[in-house]
């Protein structure tokens, strides 16, 4: 149950900051190099690239989760398989941190 | 894992040839799944050509056609033959339907398989024991603690909020359409258990909501719903019982 109403919670958070996100990304051509650097080194422009990260990685990894759930019938198996993918998204997320950091 | 293929034992083979027709006017190919537990041998699919004037315009006709004047070993269920027991559901042309309702005036080719993804008892004939112990696990029956002099009283309203719920014939049409029911069906109830919930559920005489709905917020028996819609798609009687299964969510995030 709550595992449902997060994934709900979470697609509906991530409208805006996707639709925010591709909006720069598809003019990223008319950006200098320069610009987007300082784009992404800003206060605001990191906080809107580890939000939008943030919720994309939640979101899939619950969505992978249900996924290996129906496919995956070993309980053993499964088990192990969800704390992996959980351990890979969370890696991503502290690397994206990191590498927006240090900009 | 899920099982993506089929196990070697039931790869299905090319059978023997039938035919009755001389002249091909008004032909019917009729392609049949046959398995029988008892020969120890892979499924295979007969092939029957039929004369379509021999028989009504039903797909259920072509069954019990061949079974009296082809081959009396052909196994299916069937009953009212009007679309009201349930027992013919099978899977015709690639879709779940009854076949006593099917209409095949049109058709020139028909494919009969078994409800997919279904231990098979014989033919076409699947074992639903499974699927009756999910109906019975839900408590399909009036629970109250009122105890009315007759009957239990209710309005017409409150009936009405009844109607595409209650003509479900537990045909199994929509649950053996259902992947998320095929790869989980020993933990997942599938749609029409939990169509049937959602009736127990909104029935104003009922008074046990609260009980019915707490055992259905499990991850697995209610979750594994996807949304994916074949229930409704495939249902013979025109029934919704994707829609059931989202009311049922809605209600358990107001809970
Ligand atoms: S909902 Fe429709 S398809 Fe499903 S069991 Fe009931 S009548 Fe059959
Ligand atoms: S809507 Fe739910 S129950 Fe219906 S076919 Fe899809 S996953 Fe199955
Ligand atoms: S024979 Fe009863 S529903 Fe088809």
């Amino acid at each position: 149950m709550e595992h449902w109403k997060l994934q709900r919670i979470s697609a509906i958070i991530m409208i805006p900051i996707v639709v925010l996100s591709l909006i720069y990304i598809i003019n990223i051509t008319s950006i200098s190099y320069l610009q987007l650097i300082e784009d992404l080194g800003s206060i605001s422009g990191f906080l809107i690239a580890v939000l939008f990260v943030g919720f994309i990685l939640f979101h899939s990894s619950m969505g992978l989760e249900v996924i290996i759930e129906d496919y995956i019938h070993s309980d053993n198996l499964q088990k192990n398989v969800i704390s992996l993918t959980k351990l890979l998204h969370i890696t991503s997320f502290f690397l994206t941190i990191l590498t927006l950091a240090s900009i | 894992m899920a099982k993506f293929t089929l196990p070697i034992n039931s790869i299905v083979k090319k059978g023997k040839t039938f035919s009755d027709i001389n002249k091909s006017e008004n032909m019917l190919t009729v392609e049949i799944y046959r398995y029988n537990p008892d020969n120890k041998s892979n499924p295979y699919t007969d092939t029957y050509l039929l004369n379509k004037d021999n028989f009504g315009p039903m797909a259920l006709d072509v069954l019990i056609y061949i079974k009296s004047k082809i081959d009396s070993s052909l196994t299916f269920r069937r009953s009212c033959r009007e679309g009201i027991c349930g027992s013919c559901s099978m899977n015709i042309n690639g879709t779940n339907n009854l076949a006593c309702i099917t209409d095949i005036s049109n058709e020139k080719k028909l494919k009969f398989y078994p409800l997919p993804h279904m231990p098979v008892i014989k033919d076409l004939v699947p074992d639903l024991n499974n699927f009756y112990a999910q109906y019975k696990s839900i408590k399909p029956w009036l629970i109250t603690d009122k105890k009315p002099e007759r009957e239990h009283i209710q309005s017409q309203e409150d009936r009405s909020k009844l109607d595409g719920l209650f003509e479900c014939v537990l045909c199994a049409c929509c649950s053996t359409s259902c992947p998320s029911y095929w790869w989980n069906s020993d933990k997942y109830l599938g749609p029409a258990t939990l169509m049937h919930a959602y009736k127990w559920i909104i029935d104003s005489r009922d008074t046990a909501k609260e009980e019915r709905l707490s055992n259905l917020a499990d991850k697995f028996k209610l979750y594994r719903c996807h949304t994916i819609m074949n229930c409704t798609k495939t249902c013979p009687k025109n029934l919704n019982p994707a829609r059931a299964i989202s009311e049922i969510k809605k209600m358990l995030v107001k809970a």
